[in-house]
């Protein structure tokens, strides 16, 4: 396994006995790269991240850390990696820099060297001020950065973020989206899973897409986007129920899939402006009328749909 | 190793943090030992354990009769009474029973069995109207009945005793007097009335005469006095405070192992134990580190109690060493009883009241001798359930060091505390070992 | 119909863990038994077929007036003679020192030569005078060598005035005298011209159940219990609001008031069940007669739930957390149950404790059981205890309700 090779993934399984969530993922994550693992909620995107971090015991298969077997050298694995959880994972009644001394202690950081880098990261997180403040009176946002900064103490190779944005307002979610960035700019490996097409496309070298357990495509966003070729994805929204017009616009030549979600269709064309029309008159001669169309060019969100049948956030 | 005290001190800070840990831990066990002493009034006195409890006593006196010359029968010194009512009265008015009785007196015995019934007085006496009359006669009984709150048991059985008693050495001179007449008769072919009355006169001129007769002091007669026993080095009992503060101390040490444990739940469901997974630190260090700390905080309680009761109950907790050994032993069951309980619990939801509960079983049993210090006799087996608990064995072991016994004494409290935390850490961990593996 | 509905789910919440339930009421159970068997009446020894404390004799004397004082000692109420006499004096005082023994009698050789001869000589008593158990088998003693001195005092006199009218011709005449009085003395002694009779309230309890054991500790173990389940049903109204449940509540068409009534409503009927549960325990297996005054026992136990249920509802409101919740119910369970008399009955205790005990709503609730159960009394008994019990109820319900608003 060669230094270039962050985290590698081979034959990883999990079962949970009532549930497979991870069938077979092979992963091979490049150093100095942001890696996403994109996919709905329940792929098992969680699961895979779970095992990588030591967390979870692969019920078959291995992942490595810069060469390091996560089953059977989990300690020096664990030391390459810094984890920020999905969840505020803090002691609340200690306060900031409490909490940075003891992570850093249990990353084997000591004496001075760990105090400057609690300081440091204090710094780089913002909480300068309210290190001495205990966590349960922090505002979410702070709460975050400290988590953020905790994965960060013993400056890791890479950082592991799981779905780090759910659920916050889109201020803080730019900054988190910032940060990672950054903290890539600065030489980390990043492997970061979400269920947000946009966030993927935005931060990602590559990304795996991930579904029931397996990796269904893997690539550069240009090599996702090619799979489905030149489709054109239309979003469409209609007067009435959608089984009233969908039969008949599946049999427009041109129309490869039809997906409704939230309302809307979803549909893969193959030249928007010649099915378009089509799709307008077959509307009105079932008396349904269109209330707003757009067209897309091919895009993750476009590939997801013609792999899967299903939208991204199905 | 070095993770493991950091674990340790991380967990110990937070817990020392809570204002309600530190009150469990210490407040409350010194408010339950001087709430308890209250209750039991001078529990801190080194020869009385218990103190008798002051009964509202309702007395009737229907007794018509009169004693005629013989007015100084049986009074104290100095006074005169004219009836065997009057008499009894007296006495029990006397300064000997203030301790024990309070009186107030009444005429109709109805109105005197009603005031019982309403729970203003605990019992009633109701002197007979013939009572000096049976006295005087040649035959006959009478019957002195005393009436009492069925709720009501140790009072009421002390003052039955002290009237059965003075109703005793009544019937003594009486009983004395037939035997003599009878003997008299038998022996004589017969007695006249003018040889009774010399009999009676000669009987209570013997009797005045005989100061120091056994019905007046038994004293004389019977010497009672405290057992001497091989495990006490000394007669001094244990006063009831000891016992108390031995008890709380015990129980909120043991209730302080599982609380403290439970902080694995509670990092579990906050997410901070996962994370502490997915550094480099071994499972085994993450748990040694959480049950180092439920080792330390018990062992901090605990030598805050201990001093506590020493210098503000003035507790004389015994050989230093021995308790030194034996509060290592009880400390190292504590922690272990935490460790096992929790390692069976899901949730912080379902250790809270699954501990509460728990920990109040266990710790009431072992307490349970103390529960019953003040009853006379009780049954064997509340030593035996006591026992089936690790507090019960603590709970014996510093009684027995109170009362003075040594370092031998107790090493099978120690032993058996040991085995407890060697089986409970050994359940407990690999319970855990099993659900973080 | 929402209030019910509210507390219909908080039921299904606390009881969703079958084992708490079950530990709700197999607990009070196990300990009504047990402080019911160490309580069990005054002067329980380990005998059952005789209750009495038992006193271990031993006699180096053998005669007529030591076997005399053993049986006047098994006339006793209070205590029972165990013949010892195997044992040495060690052992005998690790007997009593371990409440073996309630006492410990060793008549010496002699006895009956030396009293016969009008000599003094000692009984030596081995007992604990600090111990109730000590007190009651000195008593016990005292009466017996009370009685067994009058009856020497009695064959001696006899013999004395014997003596005025004819001398004996020798000392075995005189002895057998001496004899023949003493012995007609014990016998008058079985039945003394004055004795005490005990009696108490005659209706509706009879003097048996009046002494069940667990008349004492049914109803202490009982309210113990039902204070102690409020662990769960306080939990349930935390993490309500710590789960932002309560929050959403409040958005939906309930008002306040309803949601607090709600939670009251659902720890009122859990507490109440456990009540029926353990009452009817009592009455069927332990023979202790709360249905012998129904109404009355209704009463006292709806007073004793609402008190309980309004103290739920008051710490559900003032914790934080579920750790918070398990402490704020064991405390005022142990100092309320402790005070008001559930463990020890406050009539062991000093004057002023029962004044402060009465503080406490744990002492009115077991005045008002007890009324029934050991007194025999009906409905007007435990109106006060009902009324005091519903103005504690109220107290905390107003606090509860004036916290909740707060928030």
């Amino acid at each position: 396994m060669t230094k270039s090779i962050a985290i590698h993934t081979h034959d990883l399984h999990k079962d949970f006995g009532e549930v497979y969530a991870v069938k077979g993922v092979e992963l091979e994550i490049q150093r100095g790269e942001v890696f996403s693992l994109l996919g709905p909620n329940g792929a098992g995107k969680s699961t895979t991240i779970s095992m990588i971090s030591g967390l979870l015991k692969p019920t078959r298969g291995d992942a490595t850390i810069l060469g390091n077997s996560i089953t059977k050298n989990p300690q020096a694995a664990k030391a390459l990696i810094g984890v920020v959880p999905q969840e505020i994972a803090l002691y609340g009644d200690l306060t900031a820099r409490e909490n940075l001394l003891f992570w850093g202690k249990m990353y084997g950081l000591r004496g001075t060297a760990l105090k400057q880098r609690v300081d440091e990261i204090l710094e780089i997180i913002g909480l300068t001020d309210r290190q001495k403040s205990r966590v349960e009176k922090f505002s979410g946002g702070m709460k975050r950065r400290l988590n953020i900064g905790i994965a960060l103490l013993h400056k890791p190779d890479i950082v592991i973020m799981d779905e780090p944005t759910v659920g916050i307002d889109p201020q803080s979610r730019r900054n988190i989206l910032e940060s990672v960035l950054e903290l890539n700019r600065l030489g980390m490996t990043v492997l970061y899973t979400t269920h947000y097409m946009e966030e993927a496309q935005e931060l990602s070298d590559h990304i795996a897409i991930m579904d029931h357990g397996e990796i269904i495509a893997s690539g550069t966003h240009d090599e996702l986007v090619r799979i489905v070729g030149e489709l054109d994805r239309i979003e469409l929204s209609i007067n009435a129920e959608a089984a009233r017009v969908m039969d008949a616009w599946q049999r427009i030549p041109g129309v490869e899939n039809i997906a409704p979600e939230n309302g809307q269709l979803h549909l893969l064309v193959d030249d928007s402006n010649t099915v378009l029309p089509l799709l307008f008159e077959t509307a009105a001669k079932a008396n349904v009328r269109i209330t707003s169309v757009e067209v897309q060019e091919p895009n993750l969100e476009t590939m997801f749909l013609h792999l899967t049948g299903r939208a991204l956030r199905d | 190793m070095i993770k493991v005290l950091d674990i340790a001190l991380k967990d110990m800070t937070q817990s020392f943090r809570s204002l309600i840990a530190i009150l469990f831990m210490f407040g409350v066990p010194l408010l339950m030992t001087a709430m308890f002493s209250l209750m039991f009034g001078n529990a801190n006195a080194e020869d009385e354990a218990f103190v008798l409890p002051i009964t509202q006593v309702i007395l009737v006196n229907q007794d018509r009769g009169n004693f005629g010359g013989f007015a100084e029968i049986g009074a104290p010194e100095g006074n005169s009474v004219s009836s065997m009512g009057g008499l009894l009265t007296m006495l029990l008015e006397s300064e000997n029973f203030t301790d024990l009785l309070q009186i107030a007196h009444m005429n109709d015995p109805q109105a005197a069995r009603a005031a019982v019934d309403a729970q203003e007085a605990g019992l009633a006496i109701i002197l007979p109207a013939d009572l000096t009359d049976t006295y005087m006669a040649a035959s006959g009984s009478a019957e002195v009945e005393i009436y009492q709150d069925p709720a009501l048991t140790v009072g009421p059985a002390i003052i039955r005793g002290i009237v059965s008693q003075m109703l005793d050495n009544f019937s003594a001179s009486k009983i004395g007097l037939n035997v003599a007449i009878e003997q008299y008769a038998r022996t004589n072919g017969g007695v006249d009335e003018a040889q009774i009355q010399a009999l009676i006169g000669q009987y209570f001129e013997s009797a005045a005469a005989h100061e120091n007769s056994a019905t007046n002091n038994l004293d004389a007669y019977l010497e009672i006095r405290a057992p001497q026993s091989e495990t006490a080095t000394d007669t001094q009992s244990v006063s009831m405070i000891a016992m108390l503060m031995t008890g709380m101390t015990i129980f909120y040490v043991f209730f302080t192992g599982p609380s403290t444990t439970q902080s694995i739940l509670r990092e579990e469901e906050r997410g901070t134990l996962q994370r502490l997974f997915v550094t480099p630190t071994p499972t085994t260090t993450i748990l040694s580190g959480k049950f180092l700390a439920t080792l330390l905080t018990i062992a901090v309680q605990f030598t805050v109690l201990l001093l506590s009761g020493y210098l503000i109950f003035k507790i004389q907790w015994g050989d230093l060493l021995s308790v030194i050994l034996l509060c290592a032993g009880i400390t190292l069951a504590a922690s272990a009883f935490g460790v096992f309980l929790i390692s069976w619990m899901k949730s912080e939801r379902q250790a809270g009241f699954m501990l509460g509960g728990l920990v109040t079983i266990t710790g009431m049993a072992g307490m349970m001798p103390i529960f019953v210090l003040g009853i006379p006799n009780p049954p064997a087996f509340i030593k035996i359930v006591s026992l089936c608990t690790p507090q019960g064995w603590a709970v014996d072991g510093l009684q027995n060091l109170m009362n003075g016994s040594s370092l031998a004494a107790v090493l099978p409290n120690i032993l058996v505390l040991l085995i407890w935390a060697v089986v409970f850490f050994f359940i407990g961990s690999i319970r855990f070992r099993n659900r973080y593996s | 119909m929402r209030i019910l509905y509210l507390a219909l789910k908080d039921l299904l919440q606390i009881f969703r863990d079958w084992k708490s339930f079950l530990f709700l009421l197999i607990m009070p159970m196990l300990f009504t038994l047990v402080f019911g068997f160490a309580f069990g009446g005054f002067g329980g020894g380990e005998s059952e077929s005789d209750p009495r404390l038992p006193v271990g004799i031993i006699d180096n004397d053998q005669q007529f007036i030591s076997q005399a004082l053993i049986d006047l000692l098994d006339t006793s109420s209070e205590i029972r003679p165990i013949g010892i006499d195997d044992a040495t004096l060690a052992e005998i005082e690790i007997m009593v020192t371990d409440d073996e023994l309630a006492a410990a009698i060793i008549i010496p050789s002699g006895y009956s030569e030396t009293l016969t001869a009008g000599e003094k000589i000692h009984l030596t008593t081995i007992l604990k005078t600090e111990t109730t158990g000590g007190i009651t088998a000195q008593n016990g003693i005292q009466t017996a060598v009370n009685r067994l001195m009058a009856a020497i005092q009695a064959a001696e006199f006899s013999a004395s005035v014997q003596n005025q009218a004819a001398v004996f011709e020798n000392d075995s005449q005189r002895l057998m005298f001496f004899k023949q009085s003493f012995e007609q003395a014990l016998a008058q002694w079985e039945q003394p011209p004055f004795s005490v009779i005990a009696t108490q309230p005659s209706t509706p309890t009879d003097q048996a159940e009046s002494e069940n054991a667990f008349t004492h500790s049914s109803p202490g173990m009982m309210v113990q219990f039902a204070i102690a389940g409020l662990i769960g049903a306080a939990e349930v109204l935390v993490l309500e609001r710590k789960s932002g449940a309560l929050q959403r509540l409040l958005t939906t068409a309930i008002s306040k008031t309803e949601i607090l009534l709600g939670h009251f409503l659902a720890m009122f009927m859990m507490i109440f069940a456990q009540f029926a549960i353990l009452i009817s325990f009592a009455q069927i297996f332990l023979d202790v007669p709360y249905f012998k005054a129904p109404l009355a026992t209704l009463l006292v136990t709806l007073a004793t739930t609402l008190f309980a249920a309004s103290m739920g509802l008051l710490i559900g409101t003032i914790a934080k957390t579920p750790e918070q919740a398990v402490v704020y119910s064991l405390i005022p369970m142990f100092i309320l149950s402790g005070l008001g008399g559930a463990w020890v009955p406050l009539e062991f205790t000093s004057e002023a404790f029962q004044t402060i005990g009465h503080f406490t709503p744990v002492a009115w609730a077991l005045d008002g059981f007890q009324n029934i159960i050991m007194r025999g009394l009906g409905l007007e008994s435990v109106l006060l205890p009902a009324t005091v019990l519903l103005g504690f109820a109220g107290m905390c319900f107003g606090l509860a309700a004036w916290r909740f608003n707060f928030e």
